[in-house]
């Protein structure tokens, strides 16, 4: 049979979702590691199996029990309610087809920028949803959400921009290299870029639940829930995979492709998910002084090294 | 020695020299603990204005006692004198219908909101068949002032909120991520312990007294049986105080290091909640050995206590000192080495040392704000005298300072342990007193729970069972404070304001008596549908 026509990237979203249950499971087991608590477990002892089941899946398990549940709509909520946490999924899914996956992406000229635009836009609907259902503390939590966003996506755009410069190319799949050595200033700025728009620990301020209880997704409930939760499990993939492929990428085919990307993947998860057990929550002020200061201040320092090397190099 | 207050003098005067006396004993450096109302029946309802000039003076107190007229009770306010007596004069408003003049905020604290509307007043829409007023009329209409119908972009915290860990009702009105105004409504645990008393026996209302909170609960038996000790005049042996200290020093250290990881929880550190339960282990665990329970001990009696320690139970208190010894500087040092933790509670939650003593902020939040307190030292009960220790006090008045004191405290309280044990594990003697008959008389006894000064008054009457029994917690204080302390600050310090005051609502809801309980969950409901 004639597979000329397909192109294994249309696989990406699956691979995706599946590889994010697995990432979310292991950020969980981490965070439990850490507080010297068991986790869920990977493996049972044989004895145990007709009383319980290995938790790789629990993430998995989870959503799944929230699309077999009522879902509640309050009275007071717009339509937009109901659209947000769809148009979210979308964005998501379309954002894995740009991202490489062991090298597998479509790819263009000028892929970078759609999938920032890709990116912005997962969390724009999933505020402009949970706005919409009138509750305060989404409300809330929308504030601070987009006071973060614009904090945040300077830093990210630089970080990604001083690439595109040393590389000439606005295209992912022509940035992807070893970057963390030639411009770790880069690295270090996508990377806590990364850490706010996943919401991990010093920066989960919009859904802080000990202030505004569930943030943006309180009124959400059911499948709408499972959905924003579907999209979470991708998201999360396609931010630390795109921080694999950027920074943590030796050029590779085949099996030796896919041993690169998913030991870049393993350790961008586990640093992600020590830093969410080692750190308290910033207040929102605090969150906002140390971005435009800290992580904007080494964006630009990265821009000016890939000015730098391109110039005198 | 006798347990309770030794000190104590009663001074009778008429309701309106009340404002002049308290003046006069406030000017001398007086503490004004509590006002408390109870209903003598012919006599009138008596009210008690409880001074304490301990911190001045070892052991010294006074109370102020009147009786007003039960028709139309009257007084007048001493709130105007001092602030520390604001929620008490509510609660005798709201609990004896005492018409308290000139109390600057006598809204409803613990009844409910409507109640105005369905038990006062004309009571329109009455039922003469059952005397109950029918809920979906009452609710209409809530009274003006109250804290649903305030007229400002507000938040709710509660009943229910991750925030709290019991219910009560936090509201607070929210400008650009600032709290304007923050207003609370207790009542959400009433359990009107204190009328249970007065139907039990002695020996029954210790174990009442016991599960009063969970988390002090030896503090409490240990509270009101040295105020009833103290009415028999009954001296408790040398080993008995040394187990109750032993008791009460374990406890502190458990609860010190559930509020610790609180603190560090509602700041979105988990990870600090999880190793402090690890750590607290070692100390429920010795908890458990010495007395049976993990929660409620039921160790202390009155008269001694129920079981002896022996040399290998002091041995296993001791591993267990030791090895928390070791664990409590590690926590400390991971905690306070946390930049975002630190950032998070520098500075915020500011009690100045002037406005502690104004409000008359209890143990720990005043230790915290500079304020050499404690019950231990200044009316010392059970061994406390033979043992060495001192006060432990912060001068950063912030968050940050009542953490710090706390993990001080710890380590404090586990040297006091260690000192018990070793003498526990060396001694023998009686453990028991017997208790051979309760005169008519009344004391007071106090004690440093882990939250602060705890005040049983416990009045006998000659019987099996007590005429009255008053108690004042310390949460009553602190969340007095922590209300005030709500006002203008970001949205984002809430939890850690509230997390460094450690407040226990069931604790500060002990008093409560109401009735019909069904209509007010109905009316709350409804009310908190409509925002």
């Amino acid at each position: 049979m004639d597979l000329a026509w397909f192109d294994p990237a249309w696989l990406n979203p699956i691979i995706a979702f599946a590889i994010g249950i697995l990432l979310s499971f292991k950020l969980r087991k981490i965070f439990a590691r850490v507080q010297s608590r068991r986790g869920p477990l990977i493996w049972l002892p044989g004895r145990w199996c007709d009383i319980n089941r290995s938790k790789v899946l629990q993430p998995l398990y989870d959503i799944q029990k929230l699309f077999s549940k009522q879902t509640i709509i309050p009275h007071t909520a717009t339509p937009f309610f109901i659209i947000g946490p769809v148009l979210s999924l979308i964005c998501a899914i379309l954002a894995t087809f740009l991202v490489p996956i062991a090298g597998i992406a479509f790819d263009y000229s000028f892929s970078s920028v759609v999938l920032f635009y890709l990116l912005f836009f997962i969390l724009l609907f999933i505020i402009a949803g949970g706005i919409s259902s009138a509750s305060l503390f989404a409300a809330i939590g929308g504030v601070r959400e987009i006071e973060l966003m614009l904090a945040n996506e300077i830093p990210f755009i630089l970080g990604m921009f001083s690439l595109a410069i040393a590389y000439d190319t606005l295209s992912i799949k022509g940035m992807m290299g070893f970057n963390i050595l030639s411009n770790p200033f880069a690295a270090l700025a996508v990377f806590i870029a990364i850490l706010v728009k996943l919401h991990i620990k010093p920066f989960d301020i919009s859904d802080a639940e000990s202030e505004i209880v569930g943030g943006l997704t309180t009124e959400y409930s059911g499948k709408l829930l499972g959905i924003l939760e579907v999209a979470r499990v991708i998201t999360i993939f396609t931010l630390l995979a795109l921080f694999a492929d950027l920074f943590l990428w030796l050029p590779s085919t085949g099996i030796a492709a896919w041993l690169v990307f998913l030991s870049g993947l393993v350790i961008t998860g586990v640093s992600v998910g020590v830093i969410n057990a080692l750190f308290a929550r910033f207040r929102i002020d605090q969150a906002i002084r140390w971005l435009f200061v800290f992580s904007t201040a080494l964006s630009l320092i990265g821009l000016l090294w890939a000015v730098i090397g391109r110039v005198y190099l | 020695m006798i347990s309770g207050v030794e000190d104590l003098t009663i001074i009778n005067i008429k309701p309106e020299e009340v404002r002049s006396a308290a003046k006069e004993l406030l000017s001398k450096g007086a503490r004004l603990l509590y006002t408390a109302g109870v209903d003598m029946g012919v006599e009138g309802i008596m009210v008690n204005y409880y001074f304490s000039f301990d911190h001045i003076d070892k052991n010294r107190h006074t109370i102020i006692r009147t009786y007003l007229d039960r028709t139309s009770p009257v007084i007048k306010s001493v709130t105007t004198l001092t602030r520390e007596v604001d929620w008490s004069e509510r609660e005798l408003i709201e609990f004896l219908g005492v018409k308290v003049d000139e109390h600057p905020d006598p809204r409803h604290l613990w009844l409910p909101l409507n109640w105005d509307d369905m038990y006062m007043g004309s009571r329109p829409e009455a039922d003469p068949g059952t005397e109950r007023i029918k809920v979906e009329q009452a609710a209409r209409k809530p009274t003006k002032d109250n804290i649903v119908v305030l007229p400002v972009t507000a938040i709710p915290y509660g009943p229910y909120h991750p925030a709290f860990i019991e219910s009560n009702y936090l509201k607070m009105s929210i400008e650009d991520e600032r709290v304007k105004n923050a207003d609370l409504k207790l009542g959400f645990n009433h359990r009107s312990i204190v009328k249970l008393m007065e139907r039990r026996d002695y020996y029954k209302d210790v174990f009442l007294a016991e599960r009063i909170c969970g988390i002090c609960n030896a503090h409490h038996t240990q509270t009101f049986s040295s105020s009833v000790e103290t009415i028999a005049g009954v001296q408790v042996t040398k080993r008995a105080n040394l187990i109750r200290t032993l008791l009460c020093e374990m406890e502190r250290v458990q609860s010190h290091l559930l509020a610790i990881g609180l603190i560090g929880d509602l700041m979105g550190f988990r990870t600090m909640l999880m190793q402090g339960m690890r750590i607290r282990e070692d100390a429920q665990d010795a908890l458990e050995l010495v007395s049976g329970q993990r929660v409620t001990h039921g160790l202390i009696t009155i008269g001694g206590v129920r079981r002896d320690i022996t040399a290998d139970q002091a041995n296993f208190v001791l591993s267990k000192v030791k090895a928390l010894k070791k664990s409590v500087p590690e926590i400390m040092d991971q905690a306070l080495s946390n930049d975002v933790l630190v950032g998070r509670l520098r500075n915020v939650g500011v009690l100045k040392y002037e406005d502690a003593v104004a409000m008359g902020a209890v143990g720990p939040i005043a230790r915290g704000s500079g304020w050499r307190i404690d019950v231990r030292k200044n009316s010392p009960y059970a061994a406390y005298e033979d043992v060495d220790w001192d006060i432990i006090t912060e001068d950063g008045c912030d968050c940050l300072a009542r953490l710090k004191m706390r993990l001080r405290e710890v380590l404090m309280s586990l040297h006091i342990a260690e000192q018990c044990c070793d003498k526990l594990k060396s001694g023998n003697g009686s453990i028991m007193e017997k208790v051979v008959e309760l005169p008519c008389r009344e004391a007071i006894a106090k004690a440093e729970a882990p939250r602060g000064e705890l005040i049983y008054h416990v009045a006998s009457n000659g019987t099996n069972t007590p005429d009255f029994v008053r108690i004042r917690t310390p949460s009553f204080r602190n969340i007095y404070v922590m209300v005030q302390l709500l006002q203008g600050i970001w949205v984002g310090d809430v939890p850690a304001i509230i997390g460094s005051i450690d407040p226990c609502f069931s604790c500060t809801d002990r008093v409560t008596l109401l009735k019909g309980s069904n209509v007010e969950v109905q009316d709350l409901r409804s009310l908190g549908g409509g925002k």
